[in-house]
């Protein structure tokens, strides 16, 4: 008996072993195509605020509010020599309220022709995301707003066009890259970007210079105003980068991002990011707003303090994030959790809350704070 | 008298260095593609398997890209001598990490799979050896450096490592990295196939990469740049 239990204890050792040390060569064949994306659900738990003018104005007289979402994201990309195609589509339902939308949306669909190693061209629908920010792009020209408080969710792009040049150096300056972009609006073609007919070029040069990433940004337009920009991004320390973005409208705005990432040595991920926009609401017009499109004010300061295996949990992290309006010291802030199981599946649990007086941007919201869960699988 | 013995101890660690250069060529050809597994094994026998793509060029240029798990499957890093960044599909843009951050979890962290050559990041302080063994004491060239000493026990025959534990300045002890099961590889290249990480910061954790193919491969220097780091899957092609 002793003697069959030991031979099997040597057979699933040894089992176990050649499954952990073995390399199995079917795993990295390729295919001529490519998938992957999630799916994911959320809900919010949220606590009304009574005394918001917006309680008021919707004649609301319950203390909760509840709001799913189950969203579908699927990437595939097929390959053809030095052709291929991109795409990222996504389908959501919403349940606001116990009112339901479905909406389904293309975010990226769009032909990469590689001409030769230095010169590539896009045609179709690509989300740019240019930008040093973390939370803010002011330089992100053409790219649709992203949202601060989920800064890493995917979103839809632009239909351009997009030619690069792209070249390698030895010495101070070690990379060069150009990018020449083509984007035309229409009724029907990038209508967010603009109403009507009109045609947008833009221009981008990056360096790498002296360690440096640093991006010259114009963007002109027929119908409206051009842009000029600027963003760089440095390791001043190996655990310690600085970064930032400048944007300005030819005879208007102007907006800029200061920011740093830095890692602590007990594994703390500071990232703090200050955002300035010169045509950004002031806390006046704050004020007397009902209804407030999110973070259009003039200046905010965004602190996120983040921990990975916080009790040495491995495949987890904990978050705290403050965002700031400094122009009316109203708060908007998040605790959590993030856990990703070896089944692919990743959740993120935290709690939220705003708060500020009653004439503030983070103050007024409807609702006082909430509770968020999100469930992701990939695949 | 005193001269003479500082004049053979340079020449000595100079030819100490071009040994560190000799176990960093029997690793690995100077340019190639290679795919590794990553296992973090956690204490109580539970599992978690990455596959890794990297493709290396010279001395400071490196890309490699998640294949999987699913759940990081698409994600990529690039390391330009001491710049390194992060791609993450849904992001869709890189940005800069640190060294010592961990990509992955566990035992792991982003120098260890990013790795360029020994011979690149540490100058040999000290070489002793025994009848198989050379054991070398490896100082950090700069501070961007994730450990800053390195003990390396290489095996005289092989000219590869068997063992390497890494200090930080502080002189604690972050990791022991052990080198197994030598074999020859399809393209002629002989050198451990295995290693095995162990850190007294992750009590009961073992770490192990499995090289499953190396392949000797010349690269464009625009491969490594921040255009192309989303684009890393097209090279497998």
């Amino acid at each position: 008996m002793m003697r069959t239990l030991l031979v099997l204890f040597i057979l699933y050792t040894s089992l176990t072993y050649s499954d952990d040390y073995s390399f199995d060569m079917e795993s990295i064949e390729t295919k001529s195509f490519e998938y992957s994306g999630y799916l994911r659900t959320e809900y919010k738990y949220q606590n009304l605020n009574e005394d918001s003018p917006l309680y008021s104005l919707l004649g609301r007289d319950d203390r909760t509010q509840e709001i799913s979402l189950n969203e579908a994201l699927f990437r595939f990309t097929y390959y053809k020599d030095n052709f291929k195609l991109i795409s990222a589509l996504s389908a959501r339902y919403v349940n606001n309220d116990g009112v339901d939308e479905s909406i389904f949306t293309a975010y990226q669909l769009y032909a990469h022709q590689t001409l030769s190693i230095n010169h590539a061209i896009d045609i179709g629908k690509k989300t740019l995301k240019w930008g040093k920010g973390y939370f803010f792009n002011p330089a992100a020209f053409l790219d649709r707003p992203k949202d601060p408080t989920q800064p890493e969710n995917a979103y839809e792009g632009y239909v351009m066009a997009n030619y690069s040049y792209n070249k390698s150096f030895e010495g101070d300056l070690k990379n060069l890259k150009l990018d020449f972009i083509y984007m035309p609006t229409s009724t029907s073609v990038n209508d967010d970007f603009y109403h009507d007919t009109s045609t947008n070029l833009a221009l981008k040069l990056y360096l790498l210079y002296l360690d440096t990433d640093i991006e010259f940004i114009y963007l002109y337009s027929d119908e409206q105003k051009d842009k000029l920009g600027f963003t760089f991004s440095r390791n001043i320390l190996p655990h310690f980068e600085v970064h930032g973005e400048f944007a300005k409208e030819i005879d208007g705005y102007h907006s800029y991002l200061l920011g740093l990432k830095y890692v602590t040595g007990t594994d703390i991920t500071i990232t703090s990011e200050y955002y300035y926009n010169s045509g950004g609401l002031s806390k006046e017009e704050i004020s007397s707003s009902l209804k407030l499109l999110a973070f259009s004010g003039k200046s905010y300061l965004v602190n996120k303090f983040s921990k990975k295996e916080p009790f040495g949990i491995v495949y987890s992290s904990v978050y705290f994030r403050d965002m700031f309006n400094t122009k009316d010291n109203s708060h908007l802030d998040a605790l959590g959790f993030i856990y990703t199981f070896k089944n692919n599946i990743e959740i993120d649990l935290s709690y939220n809350l705003n708060t500020g007086n009653n004439e503030s941007e983070f103050g007024k919201k409807m609702v006082s704070d909430f509770a968020w869960l999100k469930a992701t699988w990939y695949f | 008298m005193k001269p003479i013995l500082l004049l053979l101890t340079t020449l000595s660690l100079l030819g100490a260095n071009e040994l560190l250069e000799k176990i960093d060529r029997n690793l690995q050809p100077a340019s190639s593609e290679s795919y590794k597994k990553l296992v973090n094994i956690e204490p109580d026998g539970s599992k978690k398997t990455f596959l890794l793509y990297q493709v290396k060029k010279g001395k400071e240029k490196m890309v490699s890209l998640f294949l999987e798990p699913e759940s990081e499957k698409g994600r990529a890093t690039l390391r330009l001598g001491d710049n390194m960044w992060l791609y993450i599909p849904n992001v869709g843009k890189p940005i800069r990490i640190a060294s010592m951050q961990s990509v992955v979890g566990g035992v792991f962290n982003n120098s260890d799979i990013m790795r360029l050559d020994f011979s690149t990041e540490y100058k040999v302080t000290e070489q002793k050896e025994n009848n198989s063994e050379y054991i070398l004491t490896l100082k950090a060239k700069n501070d961007t450096v994730a450990y800053d000493k390195l003990i390396m026990t290489a095996d005289k025959k092989s000219l590869t490592p068997k063992k390497v534990v890494c200090y930080a300045s502080t002189g604690m002890l972050i990791k022991t990295l052990t080198y197994k099961n030598i074999k020859k590889f399809a393209t002629g290249i002989v050198r451990p196939a295995v290693v095995e990480t162990v850190s007294p910061f992750h009590k009961g954790y073992k770490s192990i990469m499995v090289y499953g193919k190396i392949t000797p491969k010349n690269f464009a220097n625009e491969v490594f740049t921040l255009d192309n780091i989303s684009k890393v899957g097209t090279l497998r092609r």
